[in-house]
């Protein structure tokens, strides 16, 4: 048995110096600037995935804190708003994005729970084991999280590729880069028909987003704070391309009676404000702070 | 709880510590503390099941002490046919209740009447055909007087409960497993590194082969009407090494965490796509069921010593009732239906022993013949696979006959095609190392071999690395056998 356990650990060695560099390389390429704890003064908040991010400067000017990240669900808004409650901030008004595809089922897999599991406490898991599992294990043993797995591969095949064979950009990456509205309308199409079959994959929506949503709401029953659903703006090829699909976000909102302030076609044919067909730029996030926290 | 998750990964390494530095002193609380945890892992799942499984295990540890001590042949045969009938009654109720009652109100449809079958709603319990087969067998043998019965219902309890094998098998034989677990275990160095070789390429197996290929095969099978013949092919070649690669792989991990245990359990798999023929194939593919059939089923109905009406008669019915043991759809009696039809030009030329040992033994390579006789035994199975992974029959029968189409001469071509690459290399590498290990009891068994600590080291972590940047973790896929 000595003979083993002393094998076992020496080859546990390599399996742990390889799992702390992916822990390294973890924190610096996908957990840093993730958490934020804002002041304890502060009494507004937004919560959005990357539509809320052009308004990251602005918000502030107004008193509102964005807590938006790029591909947040509503479970990881859930998470922390709990934060929030639970540690002491004085809430007073919640924004929240109730965009069409926010119930989405690609919403479903393609989110920031194992960083937002940050905000969480034990709290938020069955039990203590569920907790340790996925705060604890996870985050700690990379060798455990597939999300740093794909991170990870997906970084050194770009140094591999880049270092054999210097990658000419492709005609979509090529449009990506050029201003939005300098584009011609058949690649802002194009773009628009990817992004639609990325947001909306199919029909039904996801039943555990709607679940935290409805959780969401509860909250803001429970906790006396306001919530205002936003829907953000889009630009018109975007809005021809999805035309009527919605998972219906904002429809759960109107049946609790809570305040919808909708832009989603406001700035439809002002492409300049625009990163891309539904990101506002910087300014259109600085005019869109101003209108929608200045009311 | 699956083998190849985070909650088995924390839940082993206690078990270890348990088992080995805890209680290995005192037998009995050894045997407990397996007792207990293998429920533990068994309710994991449904834990309101883990009452069926106790009511089993009750029910055949008793009838078994009552054969046993029945003063009459009437009254032994009394207590066999009450364990076999509620045996097979909770396997009927649980499994087969839907398919008859459909099946019925099909059948009077067709002859005009139409009824509303009431069908059960309810889950079938995780891995009931093992664990009522393990059970059968067990009072079999008391009935045959081939065993006596275990009086200690701990030792009994964990000879049906045993955590590797519960689920999914290996289908274990009271006279293998109960007297290694009547007798205290003591830890072996070799056999210790074995199984964690063994569980290494298990999960090589489930994860990088099996679960890949799910991905490709699920999305070709489900819109089969829209796929070239080629892709169609493809996509039967994909849940090939899907099913094997799962259940294989589950067998492999089951069978090493046994061994870390100092248990030996049951070969499951000896390469079967290398067989020569059906015959061969069937000796190597999930061989603790096969082998239950042919002594529990086969032999008793005459086996092939009677003619040779008979002989076809009872490889038609083992075959058939191996289709249905699968679950209860008409496609599986098919599959079992088209196996035993394979089978049929070995019995009739008295050729179903042929091939007894590996192909090419001593040599890298196989003869011309060999090679041949390899891949039309592996179309065959690829084949009769389609019926197992189709919905239905209506599914299989389209499917075929989208093979079947000038369109199987074309390039195969669907959306995840330029993804699918990695897995096809993957799974010729695969491949390769299973031929080159294939003297062996698993593809890596002979690494043992290699003396070079480095090396040997090397391969393990490569392993290891190709397990985590090319296993599918992205979705947790279940042991397809789960179901069974």
């Amino acid at each position: 048995m000595k003979k083993f356990l002393l094998s076992a650990s020496v080859f546990l060695m390599f399996v742990l110096a390889f799992n702390v560099l992916l822990f390294v390389f973890g924190k610096i390429n996908y957990f840093k600037d993730y958490a934020v704890y804002p002041d304890k003064k502060i009494k507004s908040f937004l919560f959005a995935d990357s539509h809320g991010l052009p308004l990251e400067k602005f918000s502030r000017d107004y008193g509102v804190v964005n807590l938006s990240y790029a591909s947040d669900s509503y479970f990881d808004m859930e998470r922390k708003i709990n934060y929030l409650l639970r540690n002491g901030y004085k809430v007073d008004s919640v924004f929240i994005t109730i965009d069409d595809h926010t119930l989405s089922p690609y919403r479903e897999t393609s989110n920031n729970m194992e960083r937002s599991i940050s905000y969480t406490s034990t709290k938020d898991f069955n039990n203590l084991y569920h907790y340790f599992k996925e705060a604890v294990i996870r985050y700690y043993v990379p060798l455990f999280q597939p999300k740093i797995e794909s991170i990870f591969m997906a970084f050194v095949k770009a140094k591999i590729m880049d270092f054999i064979r210097p990658k000419k950009k492709t005609k979509e990456e090529l449009a990506a880069e050029t201003d939005w509205s300098k584009l011609k309308e058949e690649e802002k199409l194009a773009q628009c028909e990817k992004r639609k079959k990325d947001q909306f994959p199919s029909e039904v929506s996801s039943d555990r987003l709607r679940k935290a949503l409805e959780n969401i709401i509860a909250l803001s029953k429970s906790n006396h704070f306001t919530l205002v659903g936003i829907r953000f703006p889009l630009t018109s090829t975007y809005l021809q391309v999805i035309g009527n699909s919605s998972y219906g976000a904002e429809n759960v909102f109107k049946e609790n009676q809570i305040l919808v302030l909708d832009y989603k076609s406001t700035y439809q044919h002002r492409h300049e404000l625009f990163e891309n067909q539904d990101h506002l730029n910087d300014e259109g996030g600085k005019l869109f702070s101003k209108v929608i926290f200045s009311r | 709880m699956l083998f190849n998750s985070l909650d088995f990964a924390v839940f082993f390494p206690l078990i270890f510590i348990l088992y080995w530095f805890v209680t290995q002193k005192n037998l009995k609380l050894q045997n407990l503390m397996l007792l207990l945890t293998s429920f533990f892992f068994y309710a994991c799942w449904d834990w309101r099941f883990l009452f069926l499984l106790m009511f089993s295990i009750f029910l055949d540890y008793f009838t078994g002490i009552k054969m046993q001590d029945a003063g009459s042949k009437k009254e032994k045969t009394f207590w066999f046919w009450l364990s076999v009938i509620v045996n097979l009654g909770f396997l009927g109720v649980f499994k087969y209740y839907n398919f008859f009652a459909d099946s019925f109100a099909d059948a009077l449809a067709l002859a005009g009447v139409q009824v509303n079958p009431w069908t059960l709603s309810i889950i079938l319990p995780v891995g009931i055909s093992f664990y009522t087969f393990h059970g059968l067998s067990y009072v079999i043998d008391i009935y045959k007087s081939r065993i006596d019965a275990e009086k200690n219902f701990v030792d009994y309890a964990v000879f049906v409960s045993f955590f590797p094998l519960l689920v999914a098998g290996p289908i274990e034989r009271a006279t293998h497993l109960l007297p290694q677990i009547k007798k205290p275990r003591h830890f072996d160095y070799n056999k210790a590194i074995d199984g964690l070789r063994q569980i290494l390429w298990g999960l090589f197996k489930k994860v990088v082969i099996a679960d890949n290929c799910a991905k490709f095969a699920n999305e070709i099978f489900q819109n089969s009407d829209q796929m070239s013949g080629s892709t169609l092919v493809l996509g039967a070649i994909f849940f090939t090494f899907q099913i094997y690669g799962d259940f294989s792989g589950y067998s492999d991990i089951a069978l090493g965490t046994a061994r870390l245990m100092g248990i030996e359990l049951l070969r499951n798999f000896a390469f079967p796509y290398f067989s020569r023929d059906i015959a061969e194939f069937w000796r190597r593919w999930h061989i603790s069921l096969s082998s239950w059939f042919r002594d529990y089923l086969y032999i008793p109905l005459g086996g092939s010593k009677g003619g040779i009406w008979m002989k076809v008669r009872n490889t038609f019915i083992i075959f058939l009732v191996s289709g249905f043991w699968h679950g209860a759809n008409w496609t599986f009696l098919v599959w079992g239906g088209l196996n035993a039809l394979y089978f049929m030009p070995l019995l009739l030329t008295n050729s179903n022993r042929t091939n007894l040992e590996i192909v090419a033994q001593g040599r890298f390579l196989p003869s011309f013949r060999e090679f041949f006789q390899i891949l039309t035994t592996f179309a065959l199975t690829v084949f009769a696979w389609i019926f197992f992974r189709a919905t239905d029959l209506h599914h299989a029968v389209s499917y075929i006959g989208g093979i079947f189409s000038p369109s199987l001469l074309t390039i195969p071509k669907f959306e995840g095609m330029k993804d699918a690459f990695a897995t096809i290399n993957l799974t010729l590498i695969f491949l390769l190392v299973e031929w080159i290990g294939r003297e062996g009891n698993y593809g890596i068994a002979n690494l043992n071999k290699v003396r070079n600590k480095a090396i040997r080291w090397g391969i393990y972590f490569l392993i290891l690395l190709t397990i985590y940047f090319y296993g599918n973790h992205g979705e947790s896929v279940e042991f397809i056998y789960f179901q069974f």
